[in-house]
């Protein structure tokens, strides 16, 4: 290995940033096994069956991530008042420079198969993919011996540094975090790009080069933190990020026949399973190969889980009978239950074998309102006069989004067996759709 | 009582922001994330939420988003602050009345928690809570079983001040104290 941690790199062609320099301890940690299991990590999950270009993976992601942290880093380090409110040494540059790639790369190691398919049921309680990883870089061999090994000599930074950010979200300095995960987060600005190619869905689509190049170290106005901003020039493309996260939420994300298959996944690993398994070793051991193996191997089965099976590699998902328009108000939703208790007591249906219920929430420009400000030069002074305010304050775009994205959905097999009952809920459904 | 059922967690979460309405003319989303987070990680309130360390010290999404859908419910108002200082929160009585009826029980059992929390921590400015809630975490999750003699005192404060360095080792030191005064540390 290089002695200097930017001494040598090599370079990745990937197909929404062109080249990307790989330096040589990176690749060492992309040549874990753990982080090539990333390559069989569909960062979508089952959308391929919806949008059939969608098969990029996490490995990819996990690339394009690197990437433009480090590119964000450079560009701040170019600007001087970001420089001087930043206030590195020569020596911490090169550290902090290291650390972000490190964070960046290494961000979805802890993904399970599928991507986010049941999530928050099959990770135990108050685990997610975020803090699995933490555990992954710190309880798998190659990974924690390489951060302990070469990282720990040249820069001083740990296995336990690492894993503290996606753990409890705790990094030196704080803005670091902020470019991987935050209001203008790099992880975002990819997954936006990359999936909207793959897909074809052009909505995901927004001017990267000129968000990048806008973006600023400011101090908030009130607590005097320092905290990744925008220039007032940035405001319009800070929109369209904003939007384009929105779109893809509606149109990807959101699609009723992805989240149906989301719900089977779940569905199935629970009956075979249980949940993820909680080693380490034994969860590293799953991917979307091994999972779809298995699935296919249980179609055969009489049983609940072979049923499940069947409609994933077959493609008979259940389908969307009823579908809440987006944030819809409460009493709506309560009508919504209301008018699934009669379809329920009606037909003496079952969750799970008669019918599904998703319920797919988010929020689509998650906390942009608030920790986002942007620097405004007074025309009228001779001297650069600065202030930083909320963007929501300066978009009436970003001030009129909504907070969050609520859709509750109510799916049936496809099956003739339930025609009479889909007929009965089409006809009798409320006014929440 | 577990605070996993929607209507029970928006019923307690409405009575505490009846609460903080009676002593702060203004109060946004730092100071209910400060609080919350006392109630839960302190006082030991049943809340469901994970805590991570952000921008403005410890804070959970799932929190920011069930502040979101009480906005879509009607039953509070989230704004944007015209000076730009964030978001404000203004709870809308008539709808919380059926809220906090059916989380009767909840709001019963947490009642003194709530009213001890609000008197020891409202008032604060965000900036103060922020700075509160930073060391309570830091002790929390990086010194949980010191005994805070001098030492580890000091190696609390500058763990504080390297999450917080705009901060200075004095006003942490004077925090923390101010904590250990009100019995919230």
């Amino acid at each position: 290995m290089a002695s200097g941690y930017f001494d040598k790199y090599h370079i990745f062609r990937d197909p929404i940033h062109g080249y990307i320099k790989v330096y040589d301890f990176e690749r060492s940690l992309i040549n874990t096994p753990a982080f090539q299991r990333l390559r069989r990590i569909k960062q979508l999950g089952l959308t391929n069956l919806v949008y059939h270009g969608a098969d990029h993976t996490r490995f990819a992601h996990s690339l394009g991530v690197m990437d433009l942290a480090d590119r964000t880093i450079q560009i701040l380090l170019a600007k001087p008042r970001s420089w001087q409110l930043l206030k590195w040494k020569k020596t911490e540059i090169e550290r902090n420079r290291a650390l972000i790639r490190i964070l960046a790369l290494l961000h979805d190691v802890g993904h399970s198969p599928f991507s986010h398919a049941g999530e928050k049921d099959l990770f135990p309680r108050e685990m997610s993919h975020k803090k699995f990883g933490a555990r992954v870089i710190l309880e798998d061999a190659d990974i924690a011996n390489l951060l302990d090994g070469y990282l720990k000599d040249c820069h001083g930074i740990g296995k336990e540094e690492i894993a503290d950010f996606f753990d409890n979200g705790v990094v030196t300095p704080p803005i670091l975090g902020q470019i991987i995960d935050g209001p203008l987060d790099v992880d975002r600005m990819d997954y936006l790009l990359r999936d909207s190619v793959y897909t074809g869905v052009e909505y995901g689509k927004f001017d990267l080069d000129r968000l990048l190049h806008t973006l600023t170290v400011v101090r908030d106005p009130e607590f005097q933190e320092i905290a990744l901003g925008i220039e007032e020039g940035g405001v319009y493309t800070a929109e369209a990020l904003m939007l384009a996260r929105y779109y893809m939420f509606l149109q990807v994300y959101f699609h009723p026949v992805r989240r149906a298959y989301d719900l089977h996944i779940r569905d199935f690993v629970k009956e075979e399973l249980d949940r993820w398994p909680d080693e380490v070793s034994e969860f590293l051991k799953w991917d979307d190969v091994n999972l779809f193996e298995l699935i296919r191997s249980r179609t055969g089965s009489p049983t609940r889980k072979g049923g499940i099976a069947k409609r994933i590699v077959l493609r008979t998902h259940y389908e969307k009978v009823w579908e809440t328009r987006p944030n819809i108000e409460e009493k709506y939703i309560r009508l919504f239950q209301k008018y699934l208790g009669k379809l329920t007591a009606e037909f003496e249906l079952g969750i799970g074998d008669d019918y599904l219920i998703d319920e797919a929430r988010d929020a689509p420009n998650k906390f942009l309102k608030q920790v986002f400000y942007f620097e405004v030069r007074s025309p009228r002074s001779r001297y650069l006069k600065e202030k930083y305010k909320d963007v929501s304050v300066r978009s009436q775009i970003i001030e009129s989004m909504p907070e969050k994205l609520n859709i509750t959905r109510l799916y049936m097999p496809p099956e003739d067996g339930f025609r009479e009952i889909r007929e009965w809920a089409s006809k009798n459904k409320g006014d929440f759709m | 009582m577990s605070l996993d059922n929607d209507e029970k967690r928006f019923g307690l979460l409405c009575y505490i922001f009846q609460n903080l309405e009676k002593n702060y003319h203004y109060f946004g989303r730092i100071i209910i994330q400060k609080i919350v987070y006392f109630l839960q990680h302190h006082y030991n309130v049943k809340f469901p939420y994970a805590f991570t360390f952000y921008h403005y010290g410890p804070y959970s999404r799932e929190l920011d988003s069930d502040l979101a859908t009480m906005d879509i419910y009607g039953l509070i108002e989230l704004g944007a602050d015209p000076k730009g200082r964030g978001y404000s929160v203004t709870p809308e009585p008539e709808k919380m009345t059926t809220y906090r009826e059916k989380a009767s029980d909840v709001v019963k059992e947490n009642e003194e928690k709530i009213g001890d929390a609000v008197r020891k921590l409202a008032r604060s400015t965000p900036r103060l809570l922020e700075l509160w809630a930073t060391i309570h975490w830091v002790k929390s999750t990086r010194l949980p079983n010191a005994t805070m003699d001098e030492q580890q005192k000091q190696l609390l404060f500058e763990k504080v001040k390297s999450l917080k360095p705009s901060f200075t080792l004095e006003q942490i030191a004077s925090s923390y104290e101010e904590l250990v005064n009100r019995k919230l540390i």
